[in-house]
């Protein structure tokens, strides 16, 4: 392949990657369930958050292609090690939180596909994923999961073919509130949740660390700005053709999605047989993809924040304590679902904290984005750090009103 | 002592702005009952596999089971006891009609035990209107 056939390769790949490794069982189960009972009028949110995670994920790759240091690198160095150790003790929970919800996840799209019961493909699911970890590649990992996340766009072709009455869906996007007889405290509360879910920590650790991983410098910053700028608002519309394909689907039957097996019935309805196994191996490719990312988080935050070898190009004879971290991981995550948990209602639990834990990491890389001894000349502009400043804003605001709402709104019931 | 005391406002406020834990339960219930009718009308007409309306199925008889369940022990204001009562009856019968579900998944009675799920989800949908109007 010439120079020039590879690059558009490598960017082409980078996206759709992006786009596929967009949605994990977080967005999938909470857009569903917001479309099922609020229609597309926490649209909204969904583009508040795909630019927040835009955003994010441009300044922590920016500081890891420049600097060479990752994100718990970084914050170790930035707020030194006893308020870094708080920080990474409240990111680890959350993200072992996800990690157990996208092991769950695994779990019920094996269910859909073949009827097996859960709770006995949970050890075969993470004996897989920790093998893949050991054995594959991180290009390998990073491509195979994205590509295969792609056949969630069966969700778009799906919401097409349902024919809605699209004057009836725009009006749902621009009305002011809830129209469906939810309360405003519900509303607000899966705002949150929906945000969280657009916003998860771990895809930004997983961004900077694959970063370190694909050794990029400020030569691949490009690449950077054209994943996050184009890739994840692509995702972002996955995002929203699942919550259409719930407002078109279950709202008018009065059906609040509860379970997986819901988020996935509008596609039938849509599409048929067909169309229920493609966005089946699509959900299992999404989770087991998010399982695996989450996995390696675990282990990268760990192990930048302790100073040990870390990273799939560093052999596991070298790595020792970074995989051990990344075995452990999947291990507490599978032993959490084997209580019998509902992998469902974990996800609930990740999203709703995941936006609570956002600002342990989002503000240390926003002042050391600003950093010249971090980032060079490549300091935020006046209008990166303006949009920066008011995501901080509103990050702040929904990490203080996740839990109230929680408790108020007994979890949005 | 504060977080305690935020946590004491937090609940009672619950309590005052959340509808009636019955009315939710039906409400759910109602759900369910659509969802499960809608996986079996699905199957019927081909348009999904065995295996995910099995699955849908099996998800909403446990979401009506556990929903039965909280609806027996929970405590309603004396205004609500009948509706409580009522709301018993037509779970139970709910379940009774989820379990048929689970056995007619991909056989010639998936119809039938369908439309019964959707009258089911009809009459737990009045229930729970009723019971709004009079918490």
């Amino acid at each position: 392949m010439s120079g020039s056939a590879g690059k558009v390769f490598a960017v082409t790949l980078g996206i759709l990657t992006a786009i596929g490794g967009f949605v994990d069982i977080g967005d999938l189960v909470t857009n569903a369930v917001v479309g099922s009972r609020f229609g597309l009028s926490l649209a909204w949110v969904v583009v508040v958050g795909v630019g927040g995670i835009a955003v994010f994920a441009h300044m922590s790759g920016k500081v890891t292609a420049i600097s060479g240091r990752a994100t718990f690198e970084v914050i170790r160095e930035r707020l030194g090690p006893r308020a870094a150790l708080a920080n990474l003790v409240g990111s680890m929970a959350m993200t072992l939180l996800t990690l157990t919800a996208e092991i769950g996840g695994v779990a019920l799209a094996l269910q859909l596909l073949s009827g097996v019961v859960p709770v006995l493909v949970v050890l075969p699911v993470a004996l897989v994923l920790w093998m893949a970890l050991w054995r594959v590649t991180f290009s390998w990992l990073e491509n195979v999961a994205g590509l295969l996340g792609l056949l969630l766009l069966v969700f778009v072709v799906a919401l097409l073919s349902l024919g809605p009455d699209w004057s009836a869906l725009a009006g749902q996007v621009v009305q002011d509130g809830p129209d469906t007889g939810e309360s405003g405290l519900t509303y607000a509360y899966y705002a949150v949740a929906l945000f969280g879910a657009a916003m998860t920590p771990y895809e930004v650790f997983f961004f900077s660390s694959g970063a370190a991983e694909e050794r990029w410098t400020s030569q691949d910053l490009w690449r950077s700005r054209l994943n996050v700028l184009v890739g994840f608002p692509l995702g972002g519309l996955l995002s929203l053709a699942i919550a259409g394909c719930a407002a078109v689907v279950l709202l008018p039957q009065g059906i609040s999605v509860t379970s997986l097996s819901q988020v996935v019935a509008p596609v039938g309805v849509a599409l048929g047989t067909a169309g229920v196994v493609v966005v089946a191996v699509g959900v299992l490719a999404a989770t087991a993809g998010a399982a695996l990312e989450t996995a390696l988080s675990c282990g990268y935050s760990v192990a930048q924040f302790a100073g040990w070898p870390w990273g799939k190009r560093v052999r596991p004879a070298r790595a020792p304590q970074f995989h051990l971290v990344v075995l452990g991981a999947i291990v507490i995550g599978s032993l959490v679902l084997l209580t019998g948990v509902d992998p469902v209602m974990v996800t609930e639990f990740s999203v709703v904290f995941s936006a609570v834990a956002l600002p342990l990491t989002y503000f240390p890389v926003l002042v050391v984005a600003n950093d010249p001894d971090y980032v060079g000349e490549h300091t935020n502009g006046a209008v990166l750090n303006g949009v920066a400043l008011a995501y901080l804003v509103i990050i702040l605001a929904a990490a203080l009103a996740a839990v109230p709402l929680m408790v108020l709104t007994r979890m949005g019931a | 002592m504060k977080t305690v005391l935020v946590a004491v406002v937090l609940l009672v406020a619950s309590c005052a702005v959340m509808p009636d834990p019955l009315e939710l339960a039906v409400g759910e219930a109602a759900s369910a009952a659509s969802s499960a009718a809608l996986a079996l009308e699905q199957q019927h007409r081909g348009r999904t596999t065995g295996p995910a309306a099995r699955t849908q199925v099996d998800d909403a008889l446990r979401q009506a089971t556990g929903l039965a369940r909280g609806a027996a022990s929970a405590t309603v204001p004396s205004v609500l006891a009948r509706q409580q009562d009522e709301a018993l009856e037509q779970l139970a019968v709910l379940v009774r009609h989820l379990h048929d579900a689970t056995d007619a998944v991909g056989t010639g009675r998936a119809p039938a035990v369908a439309v019964r799920l959707r009258d089911d989800a009809d009459a737990l949908t009045r229930l729970e209107h009723r019971i709004g109007a009079q918490a």
